[in-house]
């Protein structure tokens, strides 16, 4: 079996794509993997330990020379083509496309694979996804609906990988003239893109700050090769401070060796996740930390709050200052850099004093699989067992667990007691009682209001030209938009259905509308019975049934 | 060959002068287009076929067949030269396609010149030899990079299609489409790749 691995963004997300690698490795332990990716991040053919046959595809060449007078008018098309054909020659079995955009799924199209998971075209060019959880990633994360789930819990869900083992398996590489002296913590200061850059102004007080609480430890700053003339001049006259450039495999090295990593967005931050290492990640500019925060627990996210973050990735920063890095205060770096490393203080306290400008969040991997970023000045069991819950009936609706009647509803729910047990460990049976009630409560509300929205309309479908079973449908639609959790979903159809019905006064009879309404509000249908299958679950195992 | 004169480098490698001019190194010929080669590597280095504009001494084409398997066609507008770079090189340039030009009309009459164009390629001009008519060098340079408009309509036609009534403005992505949709070819669906490159350069 040749299975094709399509990752063609940057760096970080092919170190990203690292456990779905060794996923497939341990499940199909015969499969030949491969790998494309664009030929700039070729030196990660060193850091990956899995065997793996890359192929790669040269995007500077073909960007630059459909603007080159000096080559051929078809130079771009012909490379492209050419490395089409390579691809093609491999007859992959099967192709994971975890790259969420058009030049990718245009690629895929190419490629004459029966099995494509991720975004691709078909013949009649149109858009196909292989996998429900990558449709979710196109018409909820995407758009800004529904939960959002973390890229690799995504992408470990939809390639079936949830019951492996998350491994990072990356090369370690040792210079002994690298090591700075013991015991350091690491920075990397600059990151690839100028939005998610924390200003190097910032970064001296920083260092000021934690030098004064910390003096026996040395900083060692991460630079690329190219980075190094930029921080020299900034950090020449610090003592203790040192600026090294190395490799991948180096870098890992030194983070095995760190007492804490600070880092922006970077592929130095997914790279940690190979390591012990306990990162604090500045989130800032187009840096999304739901969806792409660093993947370990127990380590920290550090936001600025501001309207727009994050904001898009193409274009510069809207605003006239760098707002989102500006109220990251270096105290907070500092301090956070402190506790981190002596395990003295207390966080809630820290962050609250600084709550204001700035969110501190700590990362959670929890045993349903999943990972998120908790607020740590707010230990509220409620919130968090939500989250929980909407995490968890998304993945069962998304893996079509609804279908199954074996869905291991008690297995899940039991992980969740477990977690939240452990995790609030005064929590009484009473505060559970409470909170699960509330919970069933809303869910059965939700599932009434569904169910009368779709009797509602197969009233209409009966009869699509009787304008009284319209009216009331469409009634009964504002009504379920204004009042119900779901409704901010079924806003963007409602102009849908006005038209629809609309067309059926002309006596043109168009259901194509009414139809995707109703797939949406079965979709409701099954989140809401499997979240109250979870509840009643979940409240069995408390009350001890 | 009066316009020819043979000598010797300073490495002893042969060498000839044509028109009084040095069409390579007088030091050391095969260090010098090595260097040559290299230096244009980023033009030729993923494609299947180079065209070079000029064969000197024919040292810079030796250093192309050993640094690529790509196909190399050499085209020449003195018959003198010709003659004179297979003495210096009677087994290295014997395999390659030498063509004698002299117009810029007179490439279309060549069939290897048509093959190699259907696929990706690279023009590369040696400077050396453009001295005895510049403008010969840069016309059919341009003509075969496509980038006048006889020059890509030849093109097109090598890829069995007509180009399509376009302003020479207008000349883009979408001048492509034909083209794409020719190699179709009823299996291989290649609009996508236009499709692809257009979201590359979005």
């Amino acid at each position: 079996m040749k299975i094709l691995i399509v990752q063609l963004l940057r760096l970080g997300d092919i170190l990203f794509s690292a456990p779905i690698i060794s996923g497939l490795k341990k499940k199909y332990p015969h499969a030949e993997i491969h790998f494309l990716g664009f030929k700039q991040f070729s030196q990660v053919e060193n850091l990956f330990q899995d065997k793996v046959h890359w192929h790669w595809i040269d995007r500077q060449a073909l960007q630059s020379s459909l603007g080159d007078a000096e080559q051929s008018f078809f130079f771009a098309h012909d490379l492209l083509s050419q490395n089409i054909e390579s691809l093609k020659s491999q007859k992959f079995d099967r192709v994971y496309n975890l790259t969420q955009n058009k030049f990718s799924g245009w690629v895929c199209a190419q490629l004459g694979v029966s099995e494509t998971i991720g975004l691709h075209f078909d013949a009649r060019a149109q858009v196909r996804f292989g996998s429900p959880w990558f449709q979710y990633l196109n018409d909820h994360m995407t758009a800004g609906r529904g939960e959002v789930f973390h890229y690799l819990d995504l992408f470990r869900f939809a390639c079936e990988l949830e019951t492996e083992e998350i491994q990072w398996n990356f090369t370690r590489a040792t210079r002994k003239d690298l090591l700075p002296p013991s015991p350091y913590v690491l920075i990397q200061p600059l990151t690839s893109d100028l939005k998610k850059n924390y200003p190097l102004s910032q970064w001296k007080k920083v260092i000021e700050t934690f030098q004064m609480t910390s003096p026996g430890l040395h900083i060692a700053l991460l630079a690329a090769p190219s980075e190094v003339e930029i921080l020299t001049p900034a950090f020449e006259k610090f003592s203790n401070v040192t600026i090294v450039a190395c490799s991948l495999p180096e870098a890992l090295t030194l983070m095995d060796h760190a007492k804490v990593l600070v880092t922006g967005d970077t592929s130095i931050k997914h790279l940690s996740c190979a390591s012990l290492v306990p990162v604090i990640e500045l989130s800032l500019g187009s840096s999304d930390y739901q969806k792409t925060g660093v993947y370990k627990t127990a380590s920290w996210i550090l936001q600025g709050k501001t309207a727009c973050s994050p904001c898009p990735h193409s274009g510069p920063c809207s605003q006239t200052t760098h707002a989102c890095a500006a109220q990251i205060s270096p105290e907070a770096i500092a301090l956070a850099m402190n506790m981190m490393v002596t395990g003295v203080g207390s966080v809630k306290e820290v962050a609250n004093e600084f709550h204001p400008q700035m969110e501190w969040l700590e990362t959670v991997i929890t045993p349903m699989g999943f990972w998120f970023a908790k607020d740590v000045r707010a230990a509220a069991m409620e919130w968090e067992l939500l989250r929980v819950i909407e995490k968890s009936t998304w993945k069962f609706l998304l893996q079509q667990q609804f279908q199954n009647p074996w869905a291991p509803f008690g297995t899940e729910s039991l992980q969740i007691r477990k977690t939240f047990a452990e995790r609030f460990a005064d929590l009484g049976d009473g505060r559970w009682r409470d909170q699960l009630d509330f919970l069933e409560t809303e869910a059965v509300e939700a599932d009434h209001n569904v169910a009368a929205l779709l009797s509602s309309m197969r009233r209409v479908l009966e009869k699509p030209f009787d304008q009284d079973r319209q009216q009331e449908c469409l009634e009964s639609v504002r009504e379920f938009c204004e009042d119900n959790e779901f409704g901010a979903n079924l806003l963007s159809w409602l102009p849908d259905l006005e038209k629809t019905f609309l067309s059926v006064e002309d006596k043109v009879v168009s259901l194509s509308g009414l139809r995707r309404l109703q797939k949406q509000l079965d979709e409701m249908n099954h989140r809401t019975q499997i979240k109250l299958k979870l509840i009643r679950s979940l409240k069995s195992q408390v009350m001890g049934l | 060959m009066p316009d020819v004169h043979f000598e010797t480098a300073r490495n002893s490698e042969l060498i000839f002068t044509y028109q009084q001019r040095h069409l390579c190194s007088s030091i050391h010929p095969t260090r010098e287009a090595q260097q040559w080669a290299s230096y244009h590597q980023a033009k030729w280095r993923e494609c299947r076929s180079i065209i070079v504009l000029g064969l000197g001494c024919g040292y810079h084409v030796r250093a192309l067949k050993m640094a690529t398997d790509a196909r190399i066609v050499v085209l020449e507008p003195s018959r003198e030269v010709i003659q004179a770079a297979l003495r210096v090189h009677p087994l290295d340039l014997s395999e390659s396609e030498l063509l004698h030009w002299n117009s810029v009309e007179s490439v279309t009459a060549f069939s290897a010149l048509a093959e190699a164009t259907k696929n990706s390629y690279a023009v590369l001009v040696h400077e050396p030899s453009a001295f005895a008519n510049p403008s010969l060098y840069l016309e059919t340079k341009e003509f075969l990079l496509g980038r006048k408009e006889n020059g890509l309509r030849w093109l097109f036609q090598n890829r069995g299609v007509e180009m399509p009534a376009i302003e020479e403005s207008e000349m883009n992505l979408k001048t492509l489409e034909p083209v794409l949709e020719k190699q179709l070819n009823g299996e291989l669906p290649l609009q996508p790749a236009l499709q692809a490159l257009r979201e590359l350069i979005a």
